[in-house]
C-alpha cells in the first residue's frame, strides 16, 4: 500500500505558501475590562496593550474567563465595565470587521462541501478578493474532500478548513479559542506556522489556551 | 456596492442551506396534512366549508410559517455561524433581511403556491386560486417578519419557545383580521379581490419588512453570549 505523506498548508501541490496581504496593521489596549456572569463576577479590572506583531497567549482555569474575553474583545459580548480598543476604533461593532473570531463552534454548515465552503467565506467576508479556493482547500489538506459534504470529514479535518478563513481572507486580529483542539502534531505545528506568519506581517494574535503556545510572546493568566 | 456582492452571497448560501437541509418538505407535508384532513373533520357540508376556508387557510398558513422559523437562528446559534454574522463587513441589519430574504424564496413562496392549489379541497372555486394567492402574498411578508422577531427572541431567551409564541402571536391578529377579510371576498365572488383588504395587509407588510429588521438584529445581539 502506498503512504500518502500529507503536508497542510504546504505548497506540495504548487499552491503558494501563506503569504498573509494585510491592508492594515493594529494594535489593541483593553482597559479596566470586567466580565459578570449574572451576578458573579468572572474578572475586573482587566487591562493590556498589544502591539502590532505580538502574540498573547491567555490561560487559565476552566471558567476564568477566557472565551468571555475573546468575545469582548471584537464586540461579541459587551462588557460589564471598561473598553476595548483599536488603533482609532473605539466602539466594539466596528472593531468586529477587523477581527476573526475562532471558536469553539466551528461556523461549519454540514450540507457544504469545503469547496463551497471556502467560496462562500471569500465572498461574505472580502467580497473583493478573488477567491484562490484551489490553493486553500491544498493548504488545507483537503484537496480529495474538497467535494464531499462537511458532515463527512473529521474534527481535524474540519478545524483546519475553519483555518482557512483565517487564511483566505486578510484580518490584522485573529482571536483563536482552543485553536489546538481535535489537530494531529502536523495541524498543530500548521496553527504555530500560520500564526507566526501572521505576526511578522505585521498582525496581533490571542489565542486562548491550556497548553503551552510556543509561537506566543505574551502570556495572561486569568484568575491568578 | 460591495454590501451588495456580500448580501446576495449571504442570499445564495441561506437558499442552498435550506435546499440542501431538506426544510421545505416538512413545511409543504404539514400543509398538505392540514388541508386534506380539515373536511374530515368539519364534514361534508360544502357550503360551511367554503364559509371557514378564508380563516383555515391563513391559520394554516402562519402555522407553517411559524414551523418553518424555528430554526432560522437557532441553528445559526449553535454552530457559531451567528458569531460570524456579526464579523461580517455588513451591518447585522443587512444580514438578516437577506437571510430572511433567502428563507422567504426557499420555503415561504413553495407555500404560497401549494397552499391555494390545496386549497381546492377546501371548496375553493378554481378562479379563486390566483386571487387567494396574491392576497397571501400580499400578507406573508409580515408574518414571516413578525415570526422573524420571535425566533430571534427564541436565542437570546433559550428554552423559552412558549414566550416568544405569546409575544408574537398578538402581533399576527391584524394580518390574520384583514387577511380573511379580504379572503372571504375573494372566495365569495370568484375571481374578485378586496382592494381595501388587501391595501391594509400591504401597509402591514411594508412596515414590518423595514421596521423588523432592526428589531431582529437587536434581539440577536442581546442573545449573545
Amino acid at each position: 500500500m502506498e503512504m500518502v505523506k500529507t503536508e497542510y498548508f504546504s505548497n506540495a501541490e504548487g499552491g503558494r505558501l501563506y503569504r498573509p496581504d494585510l491592508a492594515e496593521t493594529v494594535s489593541l489596549r483593553a482597559e479596566n475590562l470586567a466580565c459578570a456572569r449574572g451576578v458573579r463576577v468572572i474578572f475586573s479590572d482587566l487591562g493590556f496593550a498589544l502591539g502590532a506583531g505580538e502574540v498573547l497567549h491567555v490561560t487559565g482555569a476552566n471558567g476564568a474567563g477566557k472565551t468571555s474575553l475573546l468575545r469582548m474583545i471584537c464586540g461579541l459580548l459587551a462588557p460589564a465595565a471598561g473598553h476595548v480598543a483599536i488603533s482609532g476604533v473605539h466602539d466594539g461593532r466596528d472593531i468586529a470587521p477587523h477581527c476573526h473570531y475562532l471558536g469553539h463552534a466551528d461556523a461549519l454548515k454540514p450540507t457544504l462541501t469545503p469547496r463551497e465552503t471556502i467560496d462562500y467565506d471569500t465572498a461574505l467576508f472580502a467580497p473583493a478578493m478573488a477567491a484562490n479556493t484551489d490553493d486553500l482547500l491544498t493548504y488545507a489538506g483537503l484537496r480529495r474532500q474538497a467535494d464531499q459534504r462537511v458532515a463527512t470529514l473529521s474534527a481535524g479535518q474540519k478545524r483546519r478548513l475553519t483555518l482557512t478563513r483565517l487564511v483566505g481572507i486578510p484580518r490584522p486580529i485573529w482571536l483563536m479559542d482552543e485553536p489546538y483542539t481535535a489537530l494531529d502534531n502536523a495541524g498543530r505545528k500548521l496553527v504555530d506556522t500560520l500564526v507566526r506568519a501572521h505576526a511578522d506581517a505585521g498582525g496581533l494574535a490571542i489565542i486562548a489556551a491550556h497548553e503551552e503556545v510556543g509561537v506566543a510572546n505574551r502570556q495572561l493568566v486569568l484568575g491568578a | 456596492m460591495k454590501t451588495a456582492a456580500t448580501l446576495r452571497s449571504l442570499f445564495m448560501r441561506e437558499l442552498r442551506l435550506v435546499w440542501r437541509g431538506g426544510h421545505l418538505m416538512p413545511v409543504l407535508a404539514f400543509v398538505f396534512i392540514c388541508v386534506t384532513l380539515m373536511p374530515f373533520g368539519i364534514g361534508p357540508e360544502l357550503a360551511l366549508l367554503q364559509r371557514l376556508a378564508p380563516g383555515l387557510i391563513w391559520v394554516i398558513m402562519l402555522m407553517a410559517v411559524l414551523l418553518s422559523l424555528d430554526r432560522l437562528f437557532q441553528a445559526d446559534f449553535e454552530d457559531g455561524s451567528l458569531d460570524q454574522l456579526f464579523l461580517l463587513p455588513v451591518a447585522l441589519e443587512w444580514a438578516v433581511i437577506a437571510k430572511i430574504a433567502a428563507h422567504f424564496a426557499g420555503i415561504i413562496l413553495p407555500v404560497l403556491i401549494t397552499l391555494p392549489v390545496a386549497g381546492l379541497l377546501l371548496n375553493i372555486h378554481p378562479e379563486s386560486v390566483l386571487p387567494v394567492m396574491a392576497t397571501m402574498l400580499t400578507g406573508a411578508p409580515a408574518l414571516v417578519m413578525l415570526g422573524g422577531i420571535g425566533a430571534a427572541l427564541a436565542v437570546a431567551v433559550r428554552r423559552a419557545a412558549l414566550l416568544t409564541v405569546l409575544i408574537v402571536t398578538p402581533l399576527y391578529v391584524p394580518v390574520i383580521v384583514f387577511g380573511a377579510g379580504a379572503l372571504s371576498t375573494a372566495l365569495s365572488v370568484p375571481g374578485t379581490l378586496d382592494v381595501t383588504a388587501l391595501g391594509v395587509l400591504a401597509l402591514i407588510s411594508t412596515a414590518t419588512v423595514f421596521l423588523a429588521p432592526p428589531a431582529i438584529a437587536a434581539a440577536l445581539r442581546a442573545g449573545l453570549r
